[in-house]
């Protein structure tokens, strides 16, 4: 698809899913999702060396983490700082974006917080996903 | 110089139309509502370069102005009349909408003299009272901005209606 | 915070019934707890509270599904925890705190909308862990802002996400439930090893899983991979543990309860012993071992329930025997026993309250006994709080002593005064013993006397039984069971007390109890442990019944000789003997005489009678029978004129008048009749027999017949003590004395065998036919020496007082004093072998 048609879109994404977040509409998640798969889409298109391949990137990962979909963001970050020539500041941009995440998630879950990190219960999830309730899956 | 909001979707193409209509629709709302008709004057700071200019929009309906939200009447009409003139004053485009950690609201290009360069700019609208605060304000914000040329604040006002539209460069004073 | 999860891999094993229990309990005990409900498929722990309450919980929106439903994803303003919590009552003595998080308003429908809803919203698998901070933040929440001591969570059954939540990462100990079948135990098994080999998060110990068997029956399951499963299931978790190192751990079991199981009842933290049961006692077992911090409670909560429990069983119990002194008191009825009373202080001399575990009441309701359990608490506090703060006249403070659980009593006078601890006794009063004794843990002599003033007859068992640890000297003690030691002084005022007896019924029980072998006679089949030998039995029938039989009211006396429990028990022989072998050193011995007679008619008639063919035994038994049958109609209380008042009735109407003492009866009947029907005539006319010194024993205070028997007229002894300022009943007694001292004379034998015959009845056939002077001399002063023998002052002041007013025989006694008891015999024997005896009329009377 050709970028302008992609930027078009993306515009109309992005202000979508800001006007049912503001509204506090569940269904912003999956606004933000549909978000970060069109900068998914900008990203593919555009090179990581121009500037707009830059933005599309952290887009991407962002709009994943807002969908609350960690895995994906996860991925896309793994994915993009793996890329040939990718600038050591993206690199950095798009795992400060990850931190920050856990930090935000962490100050929504306070109490648990104060004992256990978000890597412990993420830890626990992917167990979870691997092995089912009491581990008997695996 | 004359701003006509109804050509918002001709001055930037990559707006998509419905996203378009609706920050003109609000526009119109957010100056009717200050009981302004469209040619009113509009009083531009423009780099710090004052001057004014004739605003027009397509009528609005002020019948439907408590389906919308003040805010976003506010907001998202400055968005518009800021495009607008950022394309009347520098021929700017919209490139595409940014998410919010970007620091700035949208992405344009400036394709003028021959080259591209990518300007952030972060908008912002004040329904009364002065614009130099929010200005400074949106400044220092889209003066984060990463991975573009230019960074640009734009804030519009609607009691009187005014533009400010300022880049975080500090510019040598044009003889 | 501790958290506990009770998990089953089955459902229907009373784990939430467990859980609740165990909410209360530690709350009870000092502990702030937190229940959650994470069944949220079946929510039910707040019917388990809610019924141990008696009513319900009041219903809110609020619970764990809701308020994850709001947190499920995070965020910056959590709602209010205490929106979704509730607080469940405890005993208001509890010193802890109990607060519920149910899964929320189930079965109401808004609960299953809202679970649906959190099935979406929460995300366990979520790689972005909020499904599982979520989760944590709960558990922190509750942690951090309620502060409980211990959190309790219910967990679902089954292998599912919040089940294995709850358990693998929530929870620092897990409670595993199961059943005695294959099913049960493998499912259980399979969990426990996931559960030992989960990680654990970074801050939490290694987790204890505590298996426990539920609903267990008399019959456990047999098979040897059950029993390999339980195995594996203790190596893997935590049992009960031995007696010692050497003995291996068992198993938690929770038996069927069918009364505290299906009531659902939760007793958890209960002080009261009719909670006490195989079930309630297993779950403090458990607790004890599942908060180590509540050991200690635990077990205090335990020994108490078994220590009330067994003293409420002791309590209201009868016991065996029916011949000791605690044997005749019935027990407490079981509506008489309050328990776990809050009772307040009275007066001012104490304030504030304290826990009776037992409060026992008499039948105005009045506080009678308390009974508390201190264990090793501050018994001092206790018995300052009964003794200044109540009037209630005995406490017993269960203690913990140096060998073991320990009832200290401690009683006090009904008027009031302070408690003093009862030494030495081991039983519990009963509740006669308060009308008993003025104070019930006053068992003195005295105490016992004064009961017995008063018509208690249970006091004659226990005097009875100390006069007998008194007065046996140790070497006549039976060798299994020496206790007391000789107190001579001690029974004698026992004795004297008994003796002082008014009431019939306490007199005839004293004579009952006091007879020999009565012990036995009393309660055939139950064994006697004092296990009286001959040597025993004589000499409780020689110094204690003997005595009594002659210083106790007549009336009784004579009941005593009917015979009891087989035909011809001779309960009177010991006291006759007293008399006839002590003092007159004479044989007395009817059975003998009955054999002799027995001899004699079969040798006279040597065939069978009538119809039957008797031998010579079966008419020696007859004779026997019918021997001991006469001797108890031997003496009676007449109601006959005396042959003195009619005689003299007889002289007034015509002076001259001859005939028989029949004849004269019937000639005079009327008249006789009415001077016995009037008290002031009788006694109008005994004053003038009185003032001619006519009044003498036989004949007109009683009469030895002509039959052997001996007779006593009441109503002209009643009427004579009235004239000379005595009591009837020791004037009876003397009377008595002096006619059987008479009739011995005459029955019993010498060395020879022979009788007394110059002791024969006189056949009154005439106004002025009287016993020989010589004969009545002899006879009184056997009659006074007896009385002294007795050392009964009432006795020989009647008797001195009497002699007084009777014709000059009666009163040489005096005189006699002097000679010794050897020529007193020889005097005896002198007079028995009177003319009669040298074949002259009146010789072979009787033969």
């Amino acid at each position: 698809m050709k970028t302008d048609a992609l930027n078009s879109l993306v515009s109309g994404a992005i202000w979508r899913a800001e006007q049912l977040e503001a509204h506090g509409i569940r269904s912003a998640t999956q606004a933000w999702a549909e978000v970060s798969s069109l900068e998914e889409e900008l990203a593919k298109a555009l090179p990581v060396s121009e500037s707009e391949g830059r933005i599309a990137r952290r887009g991407a990962v962002r709009a994943a983490l807002k969908a609350g979909d960690y895995a994906r963001a996860n991925v896309l970050t793994e994915g993009y700082i793996a890329e040939e020539a990718v600038p050591r500041s993206l690199k950095a941009t798009l795992r400060k974006i990850l931190d920050e995440d856990a930090q935000a998630t962490e100050t929504r879950f306070r109490y648990a917080a104060k004992h256990h990190s978000l890597r412990e219960a993420r830890d626990l999830a992917r167990r979870f996903r691997e092995a089912g309730a009491f581990g008997l899956a695996a | 110089m004359e701003i006509d909001l109804a050509q918002l979707r001709e001055m930037h193409t990559r707006l998509p139309t419905d996203l378009a209509l609706a920050m003109v629709g609000r526009a119109a709302l957010a100056l009717e509502r200050n009981h302004h008709a469209p040619g009113v004057r509009v009083s531009l700071d423009l780099e710090r370069v004052m001057s004014s200019g004739l605003l027009s929009w397509p009528g609005a309906d002020l019948g439907e102005i408590e389906q919308h939200d003040h805010n976003r009447i506010t907001e998202d009409g400055a968005e518009a009349v800021a495009l607008a003139l950022a394309h009347r004053y520098r021929a700017w485009r919209v490139i595409r909408r940014m998410q919010r950690e970007e620091h700035a609201d949208w992405l344009l290009e400036d394709a003028r003299e021959g080259g591209r360069q990518v300007v952030a700019l972060e908008v912002s609208g004040v329904n009364r009272g002065p614009l130099v605060a929010r200005l400074w304000e949106k400044l220092a914000q889209v003066a984060k901005s990463i991975d573009v040329d230019q960074r640009w604040a734009g804030v519009v006002g609607f009691e009187e209606p005014a533009a400010a539209l300022h880049s975080t460069k500090r510019k040598k004073r044009e003889n | 915070m501790e958290t506990v999860a009770f998990y089953s891999y089955k459902g229907g094993v009373g784990r939430s019934l467990l859980l609740a229990n165990a909410a209360r309990f530690l709350a009870t005990l000092g502990k702030g707890v937190v229940a959650l409900d994470f069944d949220f498929e079946a929510p039910g722990l707040h019917y388990k509270f809610s019924g141990a309450q008696g009513s319900s919980l009041p219903s809110r929106l609020g619970g764990a599904v809701p308020y994850l439903i709001a947190t499920a994803e995070g965020t910056a303003s959590p709602p209010p925890i205490e929106e979704h919590m509730m607080s469940v009552p405890v005993p208001a003595d509890a010193e802890g705190w109990l607060r519920l998080m149910p899964a929320g308003p189930a079965p109401h429908q808004t609960y299953w909308a809202a679970f649906k809803e959190l099935g979406d919203r929460l995300r366990l698998g979520d790689p972005g862990g909020r499904g599982f901070m979520a989760l944590l933040d709960l558990h922190a929440r509750i942690a951090d802002e309620l502060k409980p001591d211990y959190l309790l969570i219910d967990a679902r059954t089954g292998v599912t996400e919040l089940g294995g939540l709850a358990t693998t990462v929530l929870a620092d100990t897990v409670v595993c439930m199961f059943v005695a079948n294959q099913e049960s135990l493998d499912g259980t098994l399979t969990v426990v090893e996931a559960l030992k080999g989960a990680p654990r998060l970074a801050k939490q110990k290694p987790i204890r899983v505590v298996p426990v068997l539920s609903r267990t029956t008399a019959t456990p399951p047999e098979g040897e991979r059950f029993a390999s499963g339980i195995k594996r299931l203790l190596k893997l978790g935590e049992g009960k543990k031995g007696q010692s190192e050497k003995e291996p751990a068992a198993l938690f079991a929770l038996p069927h309860d069918a009364v505290l199981g299906a009531s659902e009842r939760v007793v958890g933290g209960e002080r009261k012993a009719s909670t006490f049961s195989p079930l309630y006692k297993a779950y403090l077992e458990l607790f004890q071992r599942l908060f180590p911090s509540r050991d200690e409670p635990a077990r205090h909560v335990l020994e108490r329930l078994e220590a009330v429990a067994d003293i409420r069983e002791q309590l209201t119990s009868e016991l065996g025997g029916r011949y000791e002194y605690d044997d005749l008191l019935s027990p407490w009825s079981a509506s008489a026993i309050q328990e776990g009373v809050l009772c307040k202080a009275e007066g001012y001399r104490i304030k504030g309250s304290r826990y009776a575990d037992l409060l026992c009441r008499g039948e105005a309701g009045q506080p009678l006994m308390v009974v508390e359990y201190v264990g090793e608490g501050d018994e001092a506090e206790a018995l300052e709080f009964w003794g200044k703060g109540t009037k209630v006249p005995c406490t017993v403070l269960l203690v913990k002593g140096q060998y073991g659980r320990e009832g200290r009593i401690f009683t006090r006078n009904t008027d009031g005064g302070k408690l003093r601890r009862v030494e030495h006794r081991w039983n519990l009063p009963r509740p006669r013993e308060f009308e008993l004794l003025r104070d019930v843990g006053d068992r003195s002599v005295e105490s016992m006397l004064d009961a017995l003033r008063h018509g208690h007859i249970e006091a004659v068992a226990w005097l009875v039984n100390e006069w007998r640890d008194s007065s046996l000297a140790s070497e006549a003690m039976h060798p299994k069971r020496r206790r007391g030691h000789w107190r001579p002084e001690r029974a004698q005022r026992i004795l004297d007390g008994l003796a002082a007896t008014e009431d019939l019924d306490c007199a005839e029980e004293i004579l009952r109890r006091a007879a020999p072998g009565g012990y036995r006679r009393r309660s055939p089949g139950v064994e006697d442990d004092w296990d009286f030998d001959k040597a025993l039995e004589q000499r409780m029938a020689q110094d204690l019944f003997a005595p009594l039989f002659w210083r106790l009211p007549v009336e009784a006396v004579l009941k005593s000789m009917e015979p009891r429990y087989y035909p011809g028990e001779m309960l009177s022989l010991a006291g006759y003997r007293l008399m006839a072998e002590e003092l007159m050193g004479l044989r007395y011995d009817p059975d003998r005489g009955a054999l002799e007679v027995a001899r004699a008619l079969v040798a006279r008639f040597p065939a069978s009678h009538g119809d039957r063919d008797e031998g010579e035994d079966e008419r020696a038994v007859m004779l026997l029978d019918r021997s001991r049958r006469e001797q108890k109609e031997s003496v009676r209380l007449s109601d006959d004129a005396p042959p003195a008042l009619v005689w003299e009735e007889v002289l007034r109407e015509e002076p001259y008048w001859r005939g028989t003492l029949e004849e004269a009866r019937e000639m005079v009947r009327e008249q006789v009749g009415k001077l016995l029907g009037s008290n002031v005539s009788l006694r109008i006319r005994l004053k003038e027999i009185v003032g001619r010194r006519q009044l003498a024993t036989q004949g007109l205070l009683g009469a030895y017949e002509a039959s052997h028997r001996i007779e006593l007229y009441p109503q002209v002894i009643t009427a004579a003590a009235e004239v000379l300022g005595l009591s009837p009943r020791y004037l009876k007694s003397v009377v008595f004395i002096h006619l059987s001292a008479w009739a011995l004379a005459h029955e019993a034998r010498d060395l020879d065998g022979q009788r007394g015959y110059g002791f024969a009845p006189s056949p009154r056939t005439g106004p002025f036919d009287r016993e020989s002077p010589a004969h009545v001399t002899v006879v009184q002063a056997f009659t006074d020496r007896l009385i002294r023998l007795l050392k009964d002052p009432n006795l020989q002041a009647a008797f001195e007082k009497l002699s007084k007013h009777q014709p000059e025989p009666y009163t040489q006694w005096g005189p006699m004093r002097k000679l010794s008891l050897e020529k007193l015999r020889m005097l005896l024997l002198a007079a028995r072998a009177s003319a009669p005896a040298l074949g002259l009329p009146g010789a072979g009377e009787g033969e």
